[in-house]
């Protein structure tokens, strides 16, 4: 056995010894081809990806590479601080050039509570569900939760059919410290069930689609 | 702790339970409330899975049957995978050692001099060990991030509902709270009520010295762990203070993030009609060096408190839930009677059969049903609480197998077996059974009407006498109307019949 504290290994004896009492009934986990149901006819997964982000109140808008630049100075035009939060070094560099004199410094934590914007791009996106996945790898963590306002890039190749492939196709996204699949708005029904954007994370989630 | 959801024991219902019929504001809201929520998640459920809405179901429920069955294998890999990843695992087979070890984190950590404080993301576990009296009893301050669970702990309240714990209450209560606690200006306007929570809580976040929450899956492969939130107030609350504690019941291990997928989709659209939570968040281990931001120690508190009585009984099936709240919104008794009238955090129907199996496997083997005698005879068995089920667990089994167990122990009302004997009687004797449904509905008939076109019933009295009384003393008596079932099946019989 192993050299862990006598509470874990108490607990593993009683758990071994529960688990026999009674007896096994699912040998193996089932195959899920019916969990992928919702994108598998789909061909063009970027105009899913746009439509779903929409309809869980995302802002989509969907540029080529060569209106990046302009579409994101206009995003930022009139923002107090931005925090750039990018693993892929030339698009922080485009980002940052867009924020100008307002770039928060992306080394302090603390600072993003001051900040109005978090531009961020991800890891991949998810069709099915209009979900973004960003992991702290590379990235100073939160800066996609913590302002009011988060912008993420993402280029149309980086859009996966269903959730399914992400654990499927793309298993070291896990490997990050933390990692967060977001579809939608900081969102809470919590006073008589009535919608409230922005309660802890950003009201406002604006994707700028690549591609 | 609250004795809203840790009552005395025995626990009697019938007294909350009546008042909460009465309460006609909560009739409206917990009613309202789940029926919409009931009627969303049908039709989230047929829109994007149609005919195999069933199916997925049968996934989960195997998927996560096959983990209990394999725990001691699951709980193995999880633990070396997270220790892999330089989280610290501990282990508590009650709730008190989990409340002691979470004290000893803190203590390692107290700065000298100051009161230290604690963010909390809204977590099950936390209540059912009663974690917050005993930081608060070791001075450690502790804010609820949950808006809900925020505002329930500004007034001293407790949870009603497993998703949407403040379901009993409303936006005066919470703007007159927010006026008394926070000395926020008078509104009623719950986007305005959000922004002064937000306001409060931002600070709080910043210069917190300890987080915690709870855990809605665990990957043994991965040792990470998965939180589902709608508001953000877990990355917030793990992203900020340098050390977060993870509380999780044993029962959240699944094989890893291979099987995840049809538990994250069905777990927001079985609560609240979303293709998926805002955020799910995974969280692997404390930060890595260079990184910004993110615990610099990650704890994970394994809790049994009863988990481990309950895998090994006929009841493992019960530790497949995934507290995602749906049968709380079906049940037809929920519905009326609010989720106080169970004396737990676990309210509805699991929680009828969940609460007294814990308490069983915690205690002594009569204590747990004994102590709440009530609850498995708070249901219809109408079954909707196992269709709207995401991991087909059989709650009316389980509740019938419980009224089994009452009847055994005599703990059963004996005028429960004077009816049964009287209708066993009735139903071995067709002429007779006959003439007593045409008595009964006619003196019904004396007692009140039905009007044909709105449905509404007018009943000159609502309690019945003599034996009936315990029956009314928390429901209106209910009016016959119309015919019996043999005379519409008989009418049925001969319109399709008809042609042949």
């Amino acid at each position: 056995m192993s050299a862990r504290g006598p509470a874990i290994d108490a607990l593993l004896a009683r758990v071994r010894e529960a688990v026999r009492a009674q007896a096994v009934t699912v040998a193996a986990v089932p195959a899920h081809t019916v969990v992928r149901r919702i994108a598998r006819d789909q061909a063009d997964l970027a105009s899913l990806f746009a439509a779903k982000a929409q309809s869980v109140g995302m802002r989509v808008t969907r540029v080529t590479d060569a209106q990046l630049d302009a579409t994101l100075a206009k995003l930022l035009e009139s923002r107090a601080m931005t925090v750039v939060a990018m693993r892929d070094p030339s698009l922080a560099a485009r980002a940052n050039a867009a924020a100008g004199a307002r770039l928060a410094p992306n080394n302090n934590d603390d600072l993003l509570f001051d900040c109005e914007v978090g531009i961020t791009d991800v890891d991949c996106a998810i069709a099915e569900s209009g979900s973004l996945v960003i992991s702290t790898n590379g990235r100073i963590r939160n800066a996609w939760v913590t302002p009011p306002i988060h912008i993420a890039v993402v280029r149309a190749a980086q859009v996966l059919a269903d959730l399914v492939d992400l654990f499927e196709l793309r298993p070291d996204t896990l490997d990050a410290a933390s990692t967060t699949i977001i579809t939608g708005p900081s969102k809470t029904a919590d006073i008589e069930g009535v919608l409230v954007t922005g309660v802890h994370g950003p009201a406002e989630v604006e994707i700028v689609l690549v591609g | 702790m609250n004795p809203l959801i840790a009552p005395p024991l025995p626990f009697d219902m019938k007294p909350r339970a009546r008042d909460a019929v009465r309460d006609l504001k909560l009739q409206q809201f917990v009613g309202n409330a789940t029926h919409l929520k009931d009627t969303q998640r049908g039709g989230i459920f047929g829109r994007d899975f149609g005919h195999d809405y069933d199916e997925l179901r049968t996934v989960a429920r195997d998927t996560k049957q096959y983990a209990l069955d394999h725990l001691d294998e699951l709980l193995e890999r999880f633990i070396t995978n997270a220790e892999k990843s330089g989280a610290k695992v501990h282990a508590a087979t009650t709730g008190r050692e989990a409340c002691e070890i979470a004290l000893n984190i803190a203590r390692a950590h107290g700065a000298q001099g100051r009161a230290m404080s604690c963010v909390k993301s809204k977590s099950m576990v936390t209540e059912e060990i009663g974690l917050l009296p005993a930081f608060e009893a070791a001075g450690i301050k502790t804010l609820e991030t949950d808006l809900g669970e925020f505002i329930l702990q500004i007034d001293g309240d407790a949870p009603s509902h497993i998703v949407t714990p403040m379901i009993h209450k409303d936006r005066v209560a919470t703007a007159k709270s927010f006026v008394r606690e926070l000395g926020a200006r008078y509104t009623e306007d719950p986007t305005e009520l959000t922004m002064i929570a937000r306001a409060h809580m931002r600070g709080l976040y910043r210069t917190a010295d300890l987080g915690v929450s709870g855990a809605n899956f665990l990957l043994a492969d991965e040792g990470a762990a998965v939180i589902c939130t709608n508001e953000g107030n877990f990355d917030l609350s793990v992203g900020g203070p340098p050390v977060h504690i993870v509380f999780v019941g044993i029962e959240k291990l699944i094989r890893g993030a291979c099987d995840l997928a049809p538990f994250l989709k069905l777990l927001a659209r079985s609560g609240t009609a979303q293709p998926l939570t805002v955020y799910t968040s995974f969280v692997r281990g404390p930060r890595r060096v260079g990184e910004h931001g993110g615990p610099k120690e990650l704890h994970f508190v394994l809790v049994d408190a009863g988990r481990v009585g309950v895998l090994a009984s006929e009841k493992r099936d019960l530790l497949r839930c995934i507290r995602c709240g749906a049968c709380l919104n079906a049940c037809p008794v929920y519905r009326k009677v609010g989720g106080h009238s169970y004396g737990s955090m676990y309210a509805g129907p699991i929680g009828a059969v969940l609460t007294p199996e814990l308490e069983r496997a915690q205690g002594n083997t009569d204590a747990g049903l004994a102590n709440y005698a009530d609850l498995p005879r708070a249901s219809s068995l109408c079954g909707a609480c196992y269709e709207a089920c995401p991991v087909k667990i059989d709650i009316p089994k389980f509740l019938m197998h419980d009224r089994a167990r009452l009847r055994e122990r005599g703990l059963s009302p004996k005028s429960e077996g004077h009816m049964l004997k009287l209708w066993r009687w009735l139903a071995e004797r067709p002429a007779m059974f006959r003439f007593a449904i045409r008595a009964v509905r006619l003196h019904a008939r004396m007692l009140g009407s039905k009007d044909a076109r709105s449905g509404a019933e007018h009943s000159w009295i609502k309690s019945a006498p003599g034996p009936g009384a315990g029956w009314t003393q928390s429901r209106d008596l209910g009016i016959a109307t119309g015919e019996s079932f043999r005379e519409w099946f008989a009418r049925r019989d001969n319109k399709s019949g008809g042609g042949r």
